[in-house]
């Protein structure tokens, strides 16, 4: 725990002098914006909460992302991805630790696209169950962070692999129901989307905001937890190969 | 008495990214046992091995083939015991967080290494105080010198206390008055104990410091020897460098004894090469007989002294 603890400290010290790490935020405003402009041009002033909730799950999920391949990329050009594999720690726990501050700073981004709305549209989004959002939020920012972990391992791999991020990372937002519900989405993608983590996540925040009673809460919560530890096993033990890897290989290096 | 350091026969290739290329051969077949508690030297040219081999040993690259271990822990099958009791410092500006203060990169690392929170902030203390670093230990590494950098590295690799530590050029950019500053804190760590591998392609630092002193090249090893070796290599193979001669004192002096050659450069100074020890004197003598004021004595480098002692077993100068 002192050593995940020790990578969550580093990045809330380094990261907030960092603007690349959380920089995806900062596009919260504007696609906030993007997506209200779309429902108010066709009436839709019901589907406000999702026009808020998708641009802000789109920017943590960038951060989350994009926070793990920078700290590889980072610490593979600094020699530190060298010291790390000295040291008796896996690297995945402190690099848990470090996407888990940066995950944090980015939940600024709910509140952020809340305001938006207020101060362009008008529009007041209210929450019907805070507690059940703060719930979701955290559980879903767990997931993130776990599930990014794969994404990560790929950056220790192959020093080419933000494009693979970007690209990779994009079906998990689809899928994972952060622009659209999974359920307005074909019928075929729905058993799919619903091994994503994201898809039970955006669910259950959407509904803190707009459901009169939120349904089956506790699964929906475990669903979050289950499959963001599915991707965290998952990761960690990819990452742990790879690392492995990069010692035979030599590419640990860059030079 | 174990070891502290062994190598057996290792060797270490690298696959040439592109297709039908031959692997590099980065050691070859390099056997060698550090002491405990020595100063052990790694000296070779740019390219020889050394970090190849100082990689191995600290776990963060396997062998091709060959055994290394570090207090008898295997670096291939328990990766993790070697861990738990070495220290690794690099040279050069990278391997530090550059945007947070010296004392929250021992945190940090003291955390990874498993230092018990109750002793973190004492021994960050004691180390800071050691290299010197108390006064700006809340400063950002970023703002630091390069010799305050070098400091911080090797209060970074102290940080779990280890038994073995290993050290990769650390004086490699550093003033001459940092890196004595940097020697004197090493030779510190030899009275605790300590084992210290350290890698130089600088002959006066590995005489200066190492109890022994391996010579490698070209991923092979010529010889281990003492610095008292490396000293008289030093002056045996001292030259002299000397302007304001004319073409006869130059010629009076190529035919001194012990003399090997004589070279004009282009900006008219004479390069002197000595063969043998004791002669650098009489020539310096004889140049200031000659009416020559401006002369001074010049180390050989090291690729001069491997071609020398190794002839064609040293590298190709």
């Amino acid at each position: 725990m002192s050593r995940y603890l020790a990578g969550f400290r580093m990045q809330l010290r380094a990261g907030i002098r960092t603007p690349s790490y959380w920089m995806t935020i900062l596009t919260t405003p504007a696609q906030t914006i993007l997506f209200l402009s779309v429902i108010t041009a066709f009436d839709r002033p019901d589907l406000t909460a999702h026009a808020v909730i998708a641009p802000a799950v789109v920017s943590m999920w960038g951060a989350s992302v994009w926070t793990g391949g920078a700290i590889v990329r980072n610490d593979r050009w600094g020699a530190m991805l060298e010291l790390h594999a000295a040291t008796p720690t896996s690297y995945a726990v402190p690099v848990i630790g470090r996407m888990s501050a940066t995950l944090l700073l980015s939940l600024a981004a709910i509140p952020l696209a809340m305001a938006t709305a207020w101060l362009t549209f008008g529009l007041d989004v209210g929450v019907r169950h805070p507690w059940v959002l703060a719930a979701a939020l955290v559980v879903t920012t767990a997931a993130m962070v776990s599930t990014a972990l794969i994404f990560t391992s790929m950056t220790v791999l192959s020093r080419a692999a933000i494009t693979f991020q970007n690209s990779a990372s994009y079906p998990i937002l689809l899928l994972g129901g952060a622009f659209v519900p999974l359920d307005l989405l074909p019928g075929w993608v729905h058993p799919i989307g619903r091994l994503i983590f994201l898809s039970w996540g955006t669910d259950l925040v959407r509904d803190s905001i707009t459901a009169a009673t939120v349904e089956d809460l506790w699964l929906r919560l475990g669903m979050v937890l289950l499959l963001g530890a599915a991707g965290l096993a998952a990761g960690t033990r990819l990452l742990r190969m790879v690392m492995h890897r990069v010692t035979v290989t030599g590419e640990i290096s860059v030079a | 008495m174990q070891s502290a350091v062994t190598t057996t026969a290792l060797r270490r290739e690298f696959k040439p990214r592109k297709r039908g290329l031959d692997p590099i051969t980065a050691l070859d077949d390099v056997s060698l046992a550090v002491e405990p508690g020595e100063i052990h030297g790694l000296l070779g040219p740019n390219g020889a091995g050394k970090t190849t081999l100082v990689k191995i040993l600290s776990t963060i690259l396997t062998p091709t083939s060959g055994t290394a271990t570090v207090l008898g822990h295997d670096v291939v099958e328990d990766p993790g015991a070697v861990r738990r009791v070495i220290g690794l410092v690099f040279g050069g500006d990278r391997g530090l967080y550059t945007l947070l203060s010296a004392r929250h990169n021992l945190e940090y690392w003291a955390a990874l290494y498993g230092v018990p929170s109750r002793d973190t902030g004492s021994r960050i203390d004691a180390l800071l105080a050691r290299v010197g670093l108390t006064r700006r230990a809340d400063d950002r590494v970023e703002t630091y010198s390069r010799g305050m950098r070098q400091r911080l590295h090797l209060a970074r690799g102290l940080i779990s206390d280890p038994e073995v530590l290993f050290l990769d050029e650390p004086t490699v950019g550093l003033d001459p008055v940092a890196s004595l500053e940097f020697r004197q804190l090493v030779m510190t760590l030899r009275e605790e104990g300590k084992t210290i591998f350290l890698t130089t392609h600088d002959m006066g630092e590995a005489e200066a410091i190492c109890d022994r002193v391996s010579l490698i090249d070209r991923g092979a090893l010529l010889a281990t020897e003492g610095p008292e070796t490396l000293g008289r290599w030093i002056t045996a193979y001292e030259r002299v460098e000397a302007r304001g001669v004319t073409d006869d004192a130059a010629t009076m002096v190529s035919g001194l004894p012990g003399v090997m050659s004589t070279q004009r450069l282009p900006d008219g100074t004479l390069r002197i090469e000595t063969a043998v020890t004791g002669v650098v004197r009489p020539i310096m003598e004889a140049l200031l007989a000659a009416g020559v004021t401006e002369l001074g004595t010049r180390p050989p480098s090291l690729e001069e002294v491997y071609l020398r002692v190794f002839g064609d077993r040293g590298l190709q100068v």
